[in-house]
């Protein structure tokens, strides 16, 4: 029986939301500049019309990505994450995939908008952190949230602004939100909000998560994790 | 207050025991904004709620009751109701809610028009024991009369800025439990 060898679109995604994030940056870059000019050159006139032609380019590569994505990408993040995902029993593409979508919806919660997500570099660290038999859910957490960082599963390239008091940690905070979120089993009619609720929790603990993750300290990490994963 | 119903059908279902989802984050952040968004259509007064500072409540609540659970089941009753006196606690020290006007369907000298956040907060943590202590001894409190009084919220409002621990006895006297005013905030065997 002859069968459809498995294609990985794992690099085509990344490249493409690489691609879309620079796009996006730089059409973003350019609403700015052209804002900017707008009140200093009168319209009409020939400079007036290239910037405008200028601000319809802008529209019509991030309409265009827009489009790509939905169909490359095959699901909206809400779908993906009502995908239950465990650490303990989750194989790693399930987990970077719904860590992608996870992390996206984190920082928009923590007001970053320019920040990238990366979900071969979230593949890259499920793959080096595997759930060990004998390690607890909280330690097997643990040691991801320090690989997740190391793999720079996140890039801000801009503080989020509104949100000053999290800095230096964005990072830290969102992907221990992330894991709060995944240990959590939540099963109720609820269950929706866990994640916000991960969110919220994490800010909350944000001084004694950046602490010991700048301490790489993955014992205070994992006891943080046993005390509140039951209460996401 | 006691004009204002204590909604406890509001409060969100959930197919946990009431006090393990009151435990959880994401049950109480839903509760709480659906509480606050009824008891707003009731005053006539929108409530804006904080959620950052809502998870910063839950978490000292948290901390404070689970280093003081029993774990004697005889107590287990007088422990729910001196928690929720310790959720007010936090709640009315970092106040989560924020009224955007002045109620507008109560009379100007009733105690939601004088604190509408405090008599709020105070009815929600009255509604989640409540419906607490139906499911696990089919019996709810009643409230002491106290609350109508005007001077009651009064006192309440000041002595919390001066002490929050003092919200503790204060709620323990509206459910009808013998104040622990000696020892604000420390559960009493």
């Amino acid at each position: 029986v002859q069968t459809t060898p498995r294609i990985d679109l794992l690099p085509v995604r990344e490249t493409f939301r690489a691609l879309r994030y620079r796009f996006r940056q730089n059409g973003r870059l350019i609403r700015r500049l052209t804002k900017k000019f707008r009140s200093k050159v009168p319209f009409p006139s020939a400079a007036g019309k290239m910037i405008e032609e200028f601000e319809g380019v802008v529209k019509g590569v991030d309409k265009y990505a827009s489009n790509v994505g939905r169909k490359l990408l095959n699901g909206s993040t809400e779908e993906i994450l009502t995908t239950a995902a465990s650490l303990q029993t989750s194989d790693n593409d399930t987990l970077a995939k719904v860590a992608y979508s996870a992390l996206c919806s984190i920082l928009r919660r923590l007001g970053s908008k320019e920040a990238y997500v990366s979900e071969a570099a979230a593949h890259k660290a499920f793959e080096k952190v595997n759930a060990r038999a004998e390690l607890r859910q909280s330690e097997t957490a643990a040691a991801l949230l320090l690989t997740l960082l190391d793999e720079k599963v996140i890039l801000c390239s801009a503080d989020p602004p509104g949100v000053d008091a999290l800095k230096p940690s964005t990072e830290a905070i969102s992907v221990f939100a992330l894991l709060l979120w995944m240990q959590s089993n939540c099963d109720d009619p609820l269950s929706g909000e866990a994640l916000f609720a991960a969110c919220d929790l994490s800010i909350a603990l944000r001084d004694e998560i950046s602490m010991r993750v700048e301490r790489r300290d993955q014992a205070g990490i994992s006891g943080l994790f046993e005390e509140f994963s039951p209460h996401v | 207050m006691s004009e204002l119903p204590l909604h406890v059908q509001s409060l969100p279902r959930t197919n946990k025991p009431m006090r393990i989802a009151a435990r959880q984050a994401h049950w109480l952040q839903a509760a709480f904004k659906n509480y606050l968004e009824i008891v707003g259509e009731d005053i006539g007064c929108a409530f804006e709620v904080d959620s950052a500072k809502l998870a910063a409540c839950f978490v000292k609540w948290l901390r404070a009751v689970s280093s003081q659970n029993p774990k004697n089941r005889a107590l287990r009753k007088k422990y729910f109701g001196f928690s929720a006196g310790m959720m007010l606690r936090e709640l009315l020290a970092d106040m989560p809610a924020k009224a955007a006007s002045q109620p507008r369907n109560v009379p100007a000298d009733a105690p939601v028009a004088f604190w509408p956040e405090g008599v709020a907060c105070t009815m929600f943590c009255l509604a989640v024991l409540h419906a607490v202590e139906i499911e696990e001894f089919r019996v709810g409190k009643s409230e002491n009369a106290d609350i109508h009084d005007l001077r009651f919220w009064w006192s309440l409002k000041e002595n919390s800025k001066s002490d929050p621990n003092l919200v503790v006895p204060f709620f323990e006297n509206i459910i009808g439990v013998e104040p622990n005013w000696m020892l604000p905030g420390i559960f009493a065997n």
